[in-house]
């Protein structure tokens, strides 16, 4: 079901302009002593391709379970490893593995479980950000506010910065209309550093409860999808 | 007096949204938050 949802349209499709921006700077450090990054769940590969960039010695393979996404990504960037493969099923491991916003629409699987596997797969490091569960109540409540019909007007709104339409019905759709989705806590994060053995020395969260946090900037019409990010050293 | 609370509550929203519109339309439309 939810091959199918991505290979109709990939997620964040459309003309990449800032092609060097990396995000988050904890990421961008560790990346500077790393030989090999892997990606699991690129999608249409704009993360990889912005590593690429801003790395160009550095080994990068990013992998997706759709082979649309993967075809999307190879416009991207030719000196990438692209690769159609299965994140539950890949033991390569890398120095950085990084996924962001994949693991939570995995269906039939245990989320506790993926996570840790992700994080086992990294030499150094590992990257992850995923729904948080009450940051994402937040948003859902947030739009519960209004009918369903104004959704995409107020998601317009809230994303001035998207001027590319198929790019913002991408989103739109993951953001609602999606087949499968699970949420995450710190908590869950905390345990699967433990299990694993790894230290998570960085989160963009320090408690669980974010509802009103998110609800304030959602108010402000800023979108907020509601998304933990945790790095994991070993 | 509830719909008077709701539309200064909407009137506030409109305001903080007008003031964060400039540096938003800045943003990378490619990260998730």
């Amino acid at each position: 079901m939810v091959l199918n949802f991505y290979s109709s349209m990939p997620f964040n499709m459309g003309h990449d302009k800032n092609y060097q921006n990396i995000p988050w700077p904890s990421l961008t450090e560790q990346l500077q002593n790393a030989n090999t990054v892997t990606e699991l769940g690129c999608g249409t590969g704009w993360l990889c391709n912005r590593i690429k960039n801003n790395f160009p010695n550095l080994k990068v393979t990013g992998i997706d379970i759709s082979q649309t996404c993967i075809d999307s990504a190879r416009y991207r960037g030719s000196d990438i490893n692209w690769q159609v493969e299965d994140l539950t099923k890949y033991k390569q491991k890398a120095d950085v593995v990084i996924s962001i916003g994949v693991l939570h629409h995995i269906e039939n699987a245990n989320l506790q479980k993926l996570i840790e596997h992700t994080i086992k797969l990294s030499n150094k490091y590992a990257f992850i950000g995923l729904y948080h569960s009450s940051s994402r109540q937040a948003m859902f409540d947030f739009f519960a506010r209004y009918p369903q019909k104004k959704h995409k007007k107020l998601f317009k709104k809230m994303m001035p910065h998207m001027t590319n339409d198929t790019q913002r019905e991408s989103w739109y759709r993951d953001q609602f209309n999606h087949p499968y989705e699970v949420a995450s806590s710190l908590k869950m994060y905390k345990d699967a550093a433990n299990n694993t053995k790894y230290k998570l020395t960085y989160s963009n969260v320090n408690t669980d409860d974010m509802y009103n946090n998110t609800m304030a900037r959602l108010e402000t019409f800023e979108f907020v999808s509601g998304f933990i990010y945790g790095g994991f050293e070993k | 007096m509830k719909w008077l609370k709701n539309f200064i509550k909407r009137i506030k929203m409109e305001i903080a949204y007008r003031k964060r519109l400039k540096k938003a339309k800045k943003e990378d439309p490619f990260i998730y938050k």
